[in-house]
């Protein structure tokens, strides 16, 4: 399982609670108006919520990948 | 069970002369092929490829010639190509940037499921291995041919990327995706999302008897996806592309030509120690490749023994 780090840009974010409605494992909370990845451990990287997202706020990035790989990379 | 034929253009160049150089192969390959049998005047033609990542970090997909002679050739044949992949219409503005675009191809670029992927049609899976049911993108729902026009790499989920792959996760919804990589808590060996991936392929192709062909490009072949915000040199020299009807055929076939293939000095098939005949993907990243191959044959999907015959 890679692992996802799931980044709301909380400037961009609109609160209109579209990553919710889209995200198959509800990663997403909405608080105080504005998209909170609650839930990161459950992304499974399917990105349902960045095609959904109408500000480009959302972004996510493999995590647990890299510890697979350090034989290979170097840490980031 | 007779054996599937699998053609292949080998992008070794022979002679110095533009009919051994790859793209010219294709042609023959094409040419070749049994599309000029599945393709009528007329037809709606899904040509499935991945565009690239978002963030235009990995650059190693399928080049836009290889692209064009297939787009080309669908038009040949009476045919109305157009390129497709998942991800909506922004994944589509990045394939434009990227080289697939009506000037370079010939073909127009459409979402598989809509501007934001909301474009889906449900499929019951027959005999389902992990998933009952696949979310399929109304573009290559209601295409009247597919090609499945995939690029052979390696793959953290799976060990390895190809044909099945292209259209198991690129031609299904966000739901499906989902689905199958939550499989990939059960086990470490990538079994329950592989046995998702055959699942999801026999959704897609149901409505399309003898209306698919699979096509394997097996150059770049780097160590992870073309989704990947990066790219790393390959892990083996170019082997070229090969096709077939037969998925299962066509996917043992690209594996085997990996794996006995020798490393690339300074890639990570380098630093692994891998040798010809190795099981790359599988030491790579730990997940056995040929899981999705064994799942697709048992759903009846295609054959395991091939015939390799060269263009």
């Amino acid at each position: 399982m890679a692992g996802y780090k799931v980044y709301v840009d909380t400037s961009k974010c609109i609160g209109c609670a579209q990553c919710y409605v889209a995200c198959p494992n509800k990663v997403f909370a909405i608080i105080n108006k504005k998209a909170v990845p609650v839930n990161q451990d459950a992304c499974v990287g399917c990105r349902a919520c960045i095609v959904k997202c109408s500000t480009n706020a959302i972004t996510i990035t493999p995590r647990d990948v890299y510890a697979f790989y350090t034989r290979f990379y170097k840490r980031t | 069970m007779a054996k599937s034929k699998v053609l292949f253009a080998k992008a070794q160049l022979e002679r110095i002369d533009k009919a051994y150089s790859l793209p010219y192969k294709f042609m023959n390959l094409l040419e070749a092929s049994p599309l000029k049998n599945m393709i009528t005047p007329g037809n709606i033609v899904a040509i499935k490829i991945h565009v690239g990542d978002m963030e235009h970090g990995g650059y190693r997909t399928i080049r836009p010639i290889f692209v064009r002679v297939l787009v080309d050739y669908v038009k040949k044949l009476g045919g109305i190509p157009f390129i497709t992949d998942t991800w909506g219409l922004r994944h589509i503005i990045v394939g434009l940037e990227n080289g697939y675009n009506y000037e370079t191809i010939g073909a127009i670029a459409l979402p598989v499921s809509g501007i934001k992927e909301t474009d889906l049609v449900k499929v019951r899976v027959p005999n389902p291995l992990r998933v009952s049911e696949i979310e399929v993108g109304s573009a290559v729902y209601y295409a009247d041919v597919l090609i499945n026009f995939a690029h052979s790499k390696g793959h953290p989920s799976s060990g390895y990327g190809g044909a099945i792959k292209n259209v198991s996760m690129g031609c299904t919804g966000p739901n499906t995706r989902s689905a199958i990589h939550n499989l990939e808590r059960e086990d470490q060996i990538g079994r329950a999302f592989q046995e998702g991936l055959a699942d999801a392929f026999h959704a897609v192709i149901l409505n399309k008897p003898n209306k698919v062909y699979n096509i394997n490009y097996v150059l770049d072949v780097q160590p992870t996806c073309d989704c990947a915000p990066w790219s790393d040199i390959p892990i083996v020299p170019d082997i070229g592309i090969l096709a077939s009807e037969d998925v299962v055929a066509l996917e043992k076939a690209t594996l085997d030509l990996i794996n006995n293939a020798p490393v690339v000095p300074g890639s990570i098939g380098e630093k692994a120690g891998l040798k010809p005949g190795d099981n790359k993907f599988f030491i790579i990243h730990g997940k056995d490749p040929y899981i999705q191959v064994e799942a697709a044959h048992r759903k009846g999907l295609g054959n395991m023994e091939y015939d390799l015959v060269e263009v």
